[in-house]
């Protein structure tokens, strides 16, 4: 589970360091907590755990005028192409646009697409109208498509 | 006659989640309807990318992260007080009454010292150099004093005296499970609970329950986390 819900705190902020906080924060919060909704998968809920933390992180930064420059520090999209074969290129070409991507629309498609949330469990853990979720979520495929190519996504 | 499909409904199609009669007026209309086949396998092939692209940024958490964890979740099976539940009670409040001002309980039995006959390393845990780590180092980490011994801390909560308390354990010679409170600018001990003796021998897992019982006595909140945590081991002393 650490290493899935890394990968959604990279999702979120993009940056490694602050990915492990926010994991290691969910996990302390987590075991503090009584589990409350039952009607939530535990990775569902372990999720809606970290991204409340990464809400909480972002309003605290924005109380003390801190801002994160994603361009910087991004570790989504940072990957080295360097020879290799043509499918790798692909790869590399959707990391890219993946980290293009809004962060809404971004860990929507990790939630759904990957971690193979049902569209009302993201709809929990986001917190939005499971409407917005399909809507949303609809709109990252077809950017991320296009952005990379129908063609080439075959690749993959 | 052609019909239109939103894309929410082509990718429900494609997840396979379309309830009928949709799913079968969806099938049929990809039959003839290219450009509808086309926003379909966009959609298919979005899904697609997003899979092997999110696969290449699932690796295993670094070591750090890991132990961290690991302390955390350690720190958490010892306390069932967060989780308190009646039923599990097993001494009486009342007799716990006055831990909340001794410096050591004592009840031999269970491992707990008096500070008469305390080691010396109990003494130690009384000491400045443990104070500055309670000062400044949060829930889940660990350093090692001058003398060697480990520190661990596990919790920090408030006291029902609004105290800053922290639940920590030692390892050296002998180990110790200690709640100590923050009064001005020293740290007191309320609590020293012998888990291990010299030659490692643990002790019986009752003496926890009795560190439970204890802190259901001092009124301890919840654990703070995080930024609180660390932003009330930040602030003045009381």
């Amino acid at each position: 589970m650490l290493p899935r819900l890394r990968r959604y705190a990279l999702a979120l902020c993009k940056v490694g360091d602050i990915a492990d906080d926010l994991v290691q924060t969910a996990c302390e919060k987590a075991l503090a907590s009584q589990r409350q909704t039952l009607d939530l998968s535990f990775d569902a809920w372990m999720f809606r755990i970290l991204r409340n933390s990464w809400i909480d992180r972002l309003r605290r930064q924005k109380t003390r005028g801190e801002e994160i420059d994603i361009v910087e520090h991004s570790d989504i999209g940072a990957f080295d192409g360097s020879s290799i074969p043509e499918n790798r290129l692909v790869l590399k070409k959707t990391m890219e646009a993946i980290g293009r991507l809004p962060q809404d629309q971004r860990e929507l498609l990790l939630l759904v697409c990957v971690e193979e949330l049902s569209y009302r469990d993201a709809a929990e853990v986001l917190d939005l109208p499971i409407g917005t979720v399909m809507s949303r979520l609809a709109r990252a495929r077809r950017k991320l498509a296009e952005d990379v190519g129908i063609e080439a996504g075959q690749l993959l | 006659m052609q019909r239109d499909f939103s894309d929410e409904t082509l990718m429900a199609f494609a997840d396979g989640v379309l309830d009928e009669p949709q799913f079968s007026q969806v099938a049929e209309a990809i039959e003839s309807d290219e450009a509808l086949a086309t926003r379909l396998e966009t959609l298919v092939t979005g899904s697609t990318l997003a899979r092997r692209g999110f696969d290449e940024l699932l690796a295993p958490v670094s070591p750090e992260l890991e132990a961290a964890v690991r302390q955390t979740i350690k720190a958490a099976e010892r306390k069932p007080f967060w989780k308190f539940s009646w039923g599990n009670w097993l001494y009486p409040a009342g007799a716990f009454a006055a831990a909340a001002v001794a410096v050591v309980v004592a009840i031999p039995s269970l491992g707990l010292w008096q500070a008469s006959s305390a080691p010396s390393s109990m003494a130690e845990l009384g000491g400045e150099e443990v104070a500055a780590v309670l000062d400044t180092l949060p829930s889940g980490g660990t350093t090692t004093l001058a003398s060697g011994t480990v520190i661990n801390p596990i919790a920090t909560f408030t006291n029902g005296d609004q105290q800053v308390c922290r639940e920590f354990e030692t390892e050296g010679s002998a180990s110790y499970l200690v709640v100590s409170c923050r009064a001005g600018s020293s740290w007191s001990v309320q609590l020293a609970l012998a888990t291990a003796n010299e030659d490692g021998n643990y002790r019986p897992a009752s003496g926890f329950e009795v560190l439970d019982a204890y802190l259901q006595t001092a009124g301890a909140g919840e654990p703070l986390v995080g930024d609180d945590e660390l932003a009330v081991l930040r602030s003045p002393s009381r």
